[in-house]
């Protein structure tokens, strides 16, 4: 590489990441201003939404041009810009929803971390490069620590941030030793190289240690299986939930678990995804062999455990937070399908498109639930439990439509967006059900089919009580949210019935960003300079 | 017509919305509005019901996307792509949104557009808390339901199919009897359970047809995937399969047959219908046993038997027993009811039991006869649930212990009763005479066996309505009396949403049937004893629909010696009735039974 591409590939870089720079710059001058002066926290809540509206302009002014894939840290593709995107957006509507959760005197700190996860989230979703991904999934991680900390108020909630500090480091080290693996598989750490080399130059170049992808395989998924809350690396987050406050609840639903599957996406799925009907490669068939069928048991395994417990959950964020599990369960399936999607895939419906797709229904769904349990929960009328719902029809129709229609997008109910989100990933698994996989994903589809009906009965059951049961706390005056609680709650229940009738874009979007991820471009041909350097070599 | 087809599902949609954002609306001009928009629908599915060309096998009132191209002549096997695009799926037309009638579909999609307006009536006095609210559910759950049977795209079919559950869940939940909640949700999740693995089903199907048909198609479109699937070398597959039961056919009918099973409901699956038909306020009821159980028949017969015929013939012992068990057993348990809507929701397990026995012959005979019986029990039960109704209203009480003579007080409602009893104990000259005899002699022709046990369940129907009627119209007058000591079944101090809960029914306070009592049930007495006496004008329109499902089973590939080994020694004679007849009253239909056999 001549210093002048290399200039031009920095610059494009930098260009890429303006809005990630522009969040952590205001997130750094919130945070050392925070301590010199003392404002009311709305002005720091509309700093921060300013700062993210920014970086959204941002991200929709930058030219669409890519860095080469093979040599930059960024992968400015369909991927990157929507994830981006969407995350950016259900970034305002955490902000809109914490604007008023938070000390006047904590806030700079706290909106300040929370603009520096998004920033992280963002660099995960655009990292084409081991190192950078890791960077950004501990730019997520440490502001989080922060953020869980700040409104430390009993010892319960310190146990369970203590509980989530640890293992969300020894999260850390295990995908660090799993990308380590995956590096001294091929020795490169860009992962569009890497994925180039392990599909087409494999039998040429006879990966010295074939066995370095298994372990790479596990420890890659064992590390985001954390971030995700995947059934064996759950069992902190119905304890986090219920202990932190319900803000955090929905950032610790939502942000790792975009983030987590967006990075399973770009490093495993990307690069071990092989297509059993394309040429026989050696090696690579029998890895995306086990991958398949370890993800399989792993999405069987959290359906299962999430839905099952979740029935019989008593308070109201303990149960989110095992329908959040049950529901990486089912992008779990879109995942094993993921792994039958080589480069060249030509199913309608891509495991990563289902992925994608329920992520972004996911996204409306769940914020939307918290969001109305936030919005009801005062002083006066704490909203803990499951009786706590208890007859809200009466004294809060219009929460109750929309905690209504996020639990039936959460159940898969058509005309919500979520049926379309389960469609996709159904159809996903199924298109890849033929040859000496058909009985795999045809259990796997099956066992979604049956624990979605297992999930509508919890949700179900906060329906019945909501609307069908008289209420049962004495009468208060019944509790008004601010404005901007209520645009966001008003944001997510619409757009869910919204994209529930007009799916059609968001396919579009989904498609488009998987097909991106997959897409493997012929490599720039050497120039003579460098053929001569290899020969002299 | 395309666009008064969609103007028809939709105006339901509008009224609802109409009357969610004015939740205040008081009961009178809420039920007009209701009652109107009804109407309205009603009259439009008049005209697409006249303007239907019975001739025509293939869907009709369809958009086509392109309007260049040519309609579809008769029975031309290629579909041109109807209605919109909804949801792109890469290559192929995608998911549409397309709405189309065929003879089959326009008979139930009548039959909901007219079941809705003696709901509406039904629910007339009844409803007096939030009744906005009650008749935009109700409204909706029209719209569902007219959507599902118009939908000619297997996910919008889906859609409509789960979102009927929607609004059904809020009426029984809200407006149901004391055991409401639990009815409710037992409902809404047996049915979820089942259609979500129908769903499956449906999409293990299109990806069949993507993978193997010849252009690789990736089609949503029902028409075009019933006759791409009928293309594809089953039999082959079957034949590599290690078991029958692993064939693709089969596994794939399971899956389909799992939602629909449990809708119909066919035997062991029917445990949620008793208890979501008597905890359903009267509106409900009748629509759950008029329309929704349709839902299973519409299903079994557009994607189980159309669609994988040879998993259908593997599994038509097994299915039939089923038919027969459900048969007899809800004719026994209706026999030990003394409360009559617990009677009469037995006796829809039973009915419908002979709907899935006609469906199961696997012939054209028995497909017609089953549809035909699909739509007596729709107007007979809904027309029974009414009088229930009615009966409720006055007595606050359906215990029949209770209540005797009331033909002295009520002489009107005693006809109506008798009439819609006579026609579900299938009397000839009424409907349910139609439907049954042929179902019985179809299922003759196939195995003597089974149609002898059913009959025996036509026998004890007949003998539990009669009981019935006996009970409750003759005798000395017997009424609940001030002091009376209701059953815990039907406790009234629970319901308080009737308002006449709070005062016991004197001998002087017993109306008779009001207007809207009366012009609920007129059209299905009308219906009852019209199908009984002239039914040609309903066979004209499903016999070119079901003639081409039928046609699957004639198929000599389905004689595989997988499908053979198990069906009856006998190989089935082919019940298809000769083109050239077109009369069609019962005698030729025994004609066309024997013909085979001679």
């Amino acid at each position: 590489m001549t210093p002048a591409e290399f200039l031009t590939i920095s610059r494009q870089t930098f260009l890429a990441l303006a809005p990630e720079i522009l969040l952590l710059i205001a997130a750094i001058v919130m945070m050392t201003s925070g301590a010199f002066v003392r404002r009311s926290r709305d002005l720091w809540a509309a700093l921060a939404a300013t700062a993210l509206i920014a970086a959204i302009a941002l991200l929709c002014l930058s030219p669409a041009g890519s860095p080469p894939p093979y040599a930059s840290v960024i992968a400015n593709d369909a991927l990157a810009a929507w994830s981006r995107l969407g995350l950016l957006l259900t970034g305002l509507i955490l902000i809109a929803l914490a604007h008023n959760q938070v000390d006047d005197h904590r806030a700079p700190e706290f909106f300040g971390a929370l603009l520096i996860v998004f920033a992280g989230a963002a660099c995960v979703t655009a990292a084409n490069e081991l190192i950078f991904l890791f960077v950004g999934l501990e730019l997520v991680s440490i502001p989080t620590y922060l953020l869980l900390y700040l409104p430390r108020r009993n010892p319960t909630t310190q146990e369970a941030v203590t509980k989530y500090f640890y293992l969300s480091i020894f999260s850390s080290a295990l995908l660090l030793f799993g990308l380590a693996y995956l590096y001294g598989l091929t020795g490169l750490s860009n992962l569009k190289a890497l994925a180039y080399l392990i599909h087409w130059n494999n039998a040429a170049l006879q990966l010295p240690q074939p066995t370095f992808a298994v372990i790479a395989l596990v420890f890659i998924l064992a590390g985001l299986g954390f971030r995700v809350a995947a059934v064996p690396f759950h069992f902190y987050a119905p304890d986090v939930y219920q202990g932190s406050p319900t803000v955090l609840a929905a950032l610790l639903a939502w942000v790792p678990k975009a983030i987590g599957f967006v990075a399973l996406v770009r490093v495993l799925a990307a690069t071990f995804g092989w297509q059993p009907v394309a040429a026989e490669v050696s090696g690579l068939s029998s890895i995306s062999d086990r991958a398949t069928l370890l993800t399989a048991i792993l999405a069987i395994a959290t359906m299962t455990l999430g839905n099952t417990v979740a029935l019989a959950q008593d308070n109201l964020k303990r149960l989110l937070a095992y329908s959040s599990i049950a529901h990486a369960g089912y992008l779990l399936i879109g995942l094993a399908a993921a792994f039958r999607n080589g480069p060249e895939a030509s199913q309608a419906v891509l495991g990563a498109d289902g992925i994608i797709f329920y992520l972004a229904t996911y996204a409306l769904m769940t914020l939307g639930a918290f969001g109305v349990i936030l919005a009801l929960d005062a002083p006066s009328r704490p909203v803990e439990r499951v009786d706590d719902l208890a007859g809200l029809a009466r004294t809060q129709p219009w929460a109750t439509l929309a905690l209504t229609l996020c639990l039936l997008s959460l159940a898969g109910i058509p005309p919500l967006a979520g049926f379309w989100g389960k469609l996709r990933i159904f159809q996903s698994a199924l298109e890849v059900a033929r040859g000496p996989d058909r009985s795999l994903f045809l259990i796997l589809a099956t066992a979604g089919a049956l624990n979605a009906a297992i999930a509508a009965y919890y949700y179900l059951r906060l329906i019945v009580l909501m609307i069908f049961r008289d209420p049962i706390t004495t009468d208060s005056p019944p509790h008004h949210a601010p404005w901007p609680t209520i645009l966001a709650i008003g944001a997510c229940a619409s757009l869910s019935l919204l994209l529930g009738i007009l799916p059609a874009p968001l396919a579009t979007v989904s498609r488009q960003a998987a097909r991106s991820a997959l897409e493997l471009p012929p490599p720039p041909a050497p120039t003579p300079a460098q053929i001569a350097h290899a020969t002299a070599n | 017509m395309s666009t008064l087809l969609a103007i028809t599902v939709f105006l339901p949609l509008l009224g609802a919305l109409i009357l969610f954002s004015t939740p205040g609306l008081d009961r009178r001009t809420a039920r007009q509005l209701a009652l109107m928009i009804t109407l309205g629908t009603l009259a439009l599915t008049l005209i697409l019901t006249l303007a239907f060309d019975p001739a025509r096998s293939g869907p009709q009132f369809a958009a086509v996307d392109d309007p260049s191209a040519p309609a579809p002549a008769p029975n031309d096997s290629s579909h041109p792509a109807y209605g919109y695009r909804w949801l792109d799926t890469g290559p192929g037309s995608g998911i549409r949104f397309a709405l189309g009638l065929d003879g089959l579909s326009l008979v139930l999609f009548a039959l909901t557009a007219l079941l809705m307006v003696p709901s509406v009536f039904a629910s007339w006095n009844s409803i007096d808390d939030r009744p906005a609210l009650h008749y935009a559910l109700m409204l909706l759950l029209e719209t569902g339901l007219l959507g599902l049977f118009a939908a000619l795209d297997v996910i919008l079919f889906y859609v409509f199919f789960e979102f009927t559950l929607i609004p059904l869940f809020f009426l029984i939940g809200l407006y149901g009897g004391p055991e409401r909640r639990r009815a409710s949700v037992t409902f809404f999740l047996y049915t979820l359970a089942g259609s979500l693995l129908t769903l499956l089903g449906v999409i293990a199907l299109v990806l069949v047809h993507q993978q193997f048909s010849p252009n690789h198609t990736l089609t949503f479109s029902i028409p075009e995937l019933t006759a791409g699937l009928r293309s594809l070398p089953w039999s082959e597959w079957s034949a590599q399969a290690t078991s029958s039961w692993t064939s693709p056919q089969a596994l794939i009918f399971l899956l389909l047959f799992a939602g629909f099973a449990i809708k119909v409901p066919i035997f062991p699956f029917h445990t949620w219908l008793p208890l979501a038909h008597v905890e359903a306020p009267t509106a409900g009821s009748i629509l759950l046993a008029g329309v929704l159980l349709k839902v299973g028949g519409y299903g079994f017969l557009r994607f189980n038997l159309a669609m994988t015929p040879h998993g259908a013939a593997f599994f038509v012992p097994l299915l039939a027993t089923l038919s027969v068990l459900g048969i007899l057993h809800g004719a026994l348990t209706a026999l030990a009811q003394s409360d009559v809507k617990r009677l009469v929701a037995y006796s829809s397990v039973s009915h419908m039991g002979f709907v899935t026995l006609g469906l199961f012959t696997l012939s054209q005979v028995g497909l017609e006869a089953a549809t035909i019986q699909m739509i007596n029990h729709g107007l007979t039960t809904g027309a029974l649930f009414a009088c229930i109704g009615i009966l409720y209203e006055r007595y606050h009480t359906r215990d029949m212990a209770q209540l005797g003579g009331l033909w002295s007080r009520l002489p009107l409602f005693a006809f109506f009763l008798i009439l819609a009893c006579l026609g579900s104990a299938a009397v000839p000259g009424l409907n349910g005479f139609v439907g049954e005899f042929p179902i019985l002699l179809a299922q003759f022709a196939r195995d003597p066996v089974y149609a002898i046990l059913a009959s025996l369940g036509m026998i004890l129907g007949a003998y539990y309505l009669l009981m019935m009627i006996r009970r409750l119209l003759f005798g000395p007058l017997r009424e609940p009396s001030d002091h009376s000591s209701p059953s815990p079944n039907h406790t009234p101090a629970l319901d308080h949403h009737h308002h006449h809960h709070d005062h016991q029914p004197t001998s002087s306070s017993i109306p008779p049937l009001g207007w809207h009592e009366i012009a609920g049930l007129v059209p299905l007495m009308i219906g009852i004893v019209a199908i009984g006496l002239f039914p040609q004008p309903i066979f004209d329109r499903i016999s070119p629909s079901l003639r081409e499902i039928a046609t699957g089973f004639a198929n000599p590939s389905l004689s595989t010696p997988s499908s053979t080994a198990l069906t009856s020694p006998t190989p089935p004679p082919a019940l298809s009735r000769p083109s050239t007849t077109t009369s069609q009253t019962p005698s030729s239909i025994t004609l066309a039974v024997q013909d085979p056999r001679r």
